[in-house]
């Protein structure tokens, strides 16, 4: 308060500006009711989820996928209803329940079709196509009601029907990288997405997305390219090179697209390459000076990326967005 | 007293008020322009995600710079490492000091990590040894030098460190005053956490004080936050067993003492909210509400979890549902709609001013850096 009093006797800010600075706004609430909002809607499901697991017995099968199909179905009806028509830009939602029936509706669809498969094998033992066909509906909501987080599962779907698993926090863990087969489609998968983001940027189909996409391509090929280069040994020097390549591409387009995060993200990989042939190189010497080397390797590479990242970003214009 | 000039601070915080009152369309665009072009700062603050590069990259640094000193020095005894961790505290603050008069780094992610490095090898140097009631030393001299810190650089969360070293360090001041000390712990810790909650309101109403004003509210989160924690039962019963070595539950007098306050202080901080129009204490009792419930859950299991949580979920929703059709148009001073709604559009034009008037500014003040007008950076961080 004393700053803009201050300001004002400095005749910066006029009387009537001062005036509506110092009235009593409303407090907003908007984003506390939101999160209580949705961590009503996570516990209700959850709970859900246990209830159902836990008495199946005494419930029925039949019962059970019948009571998830018809509120899956309502949640659906709801949405198509209510949702706005279809255009390739942003469509804002109708009201700020929508959002979250939508969300429902997608979560209920995947435990649906999931039970469906389990209990009564209902794809029979084409397990790739219980994965297909709620992967196909979630990119058609995601387009048709233009919701992020609708894409953000489908994506972790398309990843998952090719044998990935992408959720963040399980991405090092649940993923065997000793199998080359599952490193090169995460490779080509990451790559497809990165592709595709800005192929859509350029035909002007929901822009808004090509974040998502991109993000999720730059992580999965980022970490695919460093798993390859672990795990072949013998040749690692030219997947290290094919990293450098892949960072050198996203480096420029972050310059140019002034993103703060990905120049981030694009140098930390890069710099993990850098110091795995550096161990390398240093513990083939079998020397004890070797331990000096890497010690002064890593304080001065340390110091010289700081210097880099702040030399980069005072060369990113200020509007640069993430 | 500050490592940084007085005018950039200044300067800073005029840019972070002004930004706010345009977002919310107090001020219109050409007043902001005016205020942020006469109000130049030279502290240098990044984008949030170059924070947290800046800040590994210095851990890495440091890291590998304490083992290069380890490896020359051949340290292998105690006191060699108490010398040791001595030395890279000292090494550590004067970086901090030398970066911060040549590059202005403020809230860089280099200058933060610094500091905690500091203070972690100052701890790491009383503990290494053993002697009577090191304990007690060291978090009193963690309190002095946090607090130094917090003064030097004006930083918040070497306020609250320093807070919670002077809880620490009056926690251990009661386990050795026998049982007195012991029965009446939590009490004099939430006379503490009371005393601090209001030394820090009455700091921020100086006005010489400005630009600590982050920091005081800080300290008056975490105040209001430790004061439930002094009171809860759950922490009270589990901290008695645990430090005090005091035999199983308390005598019942004290937990009716102790169930009053884990109900009644979260309730308290909500409806004080409410009254006050402070979101601050309304949003902190509804996270400590949740901690109370857990708090009786752990002692009195009257349902299943599944069950409990399908309760809670439920209320949950048909609550906010219930506030939002409420207060859709504004009631009691509160109001659902967003009233930042247009910051993204609001941001961009916040940023296309900068860069105009910095790059303006660039031309008529010789050797002023382009990075200084990075309070827009400040705000970009709301947008991911």
């Amino acid at each position: 308060m004393e700053i803009y009093e201050q300001l004002h006797q400095q005749n910066f800010i006029l009387q009537e500006e001062l005036n509506k600075i110092k009235q009593q706004q409303p407090v907003s609430v908007h984003w506390d009711v939101r999160t209580l909002l949705y961590l009503g809607i996570l516990l209700v499901t959850t709970a859900l989820g246990i209830l159902v697991y836990e008495n199946i017995e005494t419930i029925g099968h039949t019962a059970v996928v019948t009571t998830i199909g018809v509120l899956c179905a309502a949640c659906f009806i709801y949405c198509f209803t209510k949702a706005n028509k279809y255009a390739h830009t942003k469509v804002q939602s109708p009201n700020i329940l929508f959002d979250y029936i939508l969300l429902t509706a997608c979560l209920l669809l995947l435990t649906f079709i999931g039970y469906l498969q389990f209990q009564y094998n209902a794809f029979g033992n084409r397990w790739g196509l219980a994965v297909f066909i709620p992967m196909v509906i979630l990119f058609f909501c995601a387009y048709y009601f233009d919701h992020i987080g609708v894409l953000s599962i489908a994506v972790t779907n398309l990843a998952a029907w090719l044998g990935i698993t992408v959720t963040p926090l399980q991405i090092l863990e649940q993923n065997n990288f000793s199998d080359t087969h599952l490193i090169y489609t995460a490779i080509v998968l990451g790559s497809a997405l990165v592709i595709f983001s800005i192929v859509t940027k350029q035909k002007n189909i929901k822009t808004h997305f090509a974040f998502t996409y991109k993000n999720f391509g730059v992580h999965i090929l980022f970490i695919a390219l460093l798993a390859a280069m672990f795990n072949y040994y013998n040749i690692y020097l030219v997947w290290f090179l094919v990293i450098i390549g892949a960072a050198y591409l996203f480096f420029t387009n972050a310059l140019k697209e002034n993103s703060f995060y990905f120049l981030v993200i694009t140098v930390l990989y890069t710099y993990i390459a850098v110091c795995y042939v550096v161990i390398n190189i240093l513990s083939a010497m079998k020397d004890e000076g070797a331990l000096y080397l890497g010690a002064m390797y890593f304080i001065g590479s340390g110091i010289g990326l700081i210097w880099l990242l702040i030399r980069y970003n005072k060369k990113l214009k200020h509007n640069a967005g993430i | 007293m500050q490592a940084y000039k007085y005018k950039d601070l200044y300067n800073k915080l005029v840019q972070q008020k002004t930004s706010e009152a345009f977002e919310a369309q107090y001020i219109n665009a050409d007043t902001f322009k005016k205020i942020l072009e006469a109000h130049p700062s030279s502290l240098y603050t990044p984008n949030f995600f170059i924070r947290i590069a800046l800040g590994l990259l210095t851990v890495v640094a440091v890291l590998f710079f304490g083992l290069l000193v380890w490896l020359i020095s051949g340290a292998d005894h105690d006191y060699a490492f108490v010398a040791l961790f001595f030395f890279l505290c000292i090494v550590c603050y004067i970086a901090l000091e030398l970066l911060i008069k040549q590059k202005q780094y403020y809230n860089a992610g280099v200058d933060n990590v610094l500091m905690c490095c500091s203070i972690t090898f100052l701890i790491a140097a009383f503990l290494t040894e053993d002697f009577s009631n090191n304990d007690i030393i060291t978090s009193g001299m963690i309190i002095l030098f946090c607090l130094w810190l917090c003064i030097r650089f004006t930083d918040g969360f070497m306020a609250m460190l320093s807070f919670v070293s002077l809880y620490i360090f009056v926690l251990l001041l009661c386990a050795k005053a026998g049982i007195a000390g012991k029965v009446f712990a939590p009490f004099v810790l939430m006379l503490i956490s009371a005393v601090v909650f209001i030394i820090a309101n009455t700091l921020l109403k100086k006005e010489q004080l400005l630009i600590y004003h982050v920091g005081c509210r800080a300290v008056k989160l975490l105040a209001i936050i430790l004061f439930y924690i002094s009171g809860n039962y759950f922490a009270v019963n589990e901290a008695g067993k645990q430090l005090f070595s005091l035999n199983e539950n308390m005598p019942a007098v004290f937990a009716i003492v102790y169930w009053f306050f884990t109900l009644s202080i979260p309730l308290a901080y909500m409806l004080y909210g409410v009254l006050k129009k402070d979101l601050l204490f309304i949003r902190t009792g509804s996270v400590l509400s949740i901690i109370s419930i857990l708090t009786i859950r752990y002692y009195y299991k009257l349902l299943p979890a599944e069950i409990d949580m399908l309760i809670a979920g439920l209320i949950l929703i048909a609550l906010s549902y219930a506030l939002i059709k409420y207060l859709r148009t504004p009631k009691h001073g509160f109001t659902f709609q967003n009233i930042n709604r247009n910051k993204k559009d609001l941001l961009n034009a916040e940023a296309l001013i900068i860069a105009q008037v910095f790059g303006k500014s660039n031309n008529k003040h010789k050797g002023f850096e382009f990075g200084g007008g990075s309070s827009g950076g400040g705000g970009a961080t709301g947008e991911y």
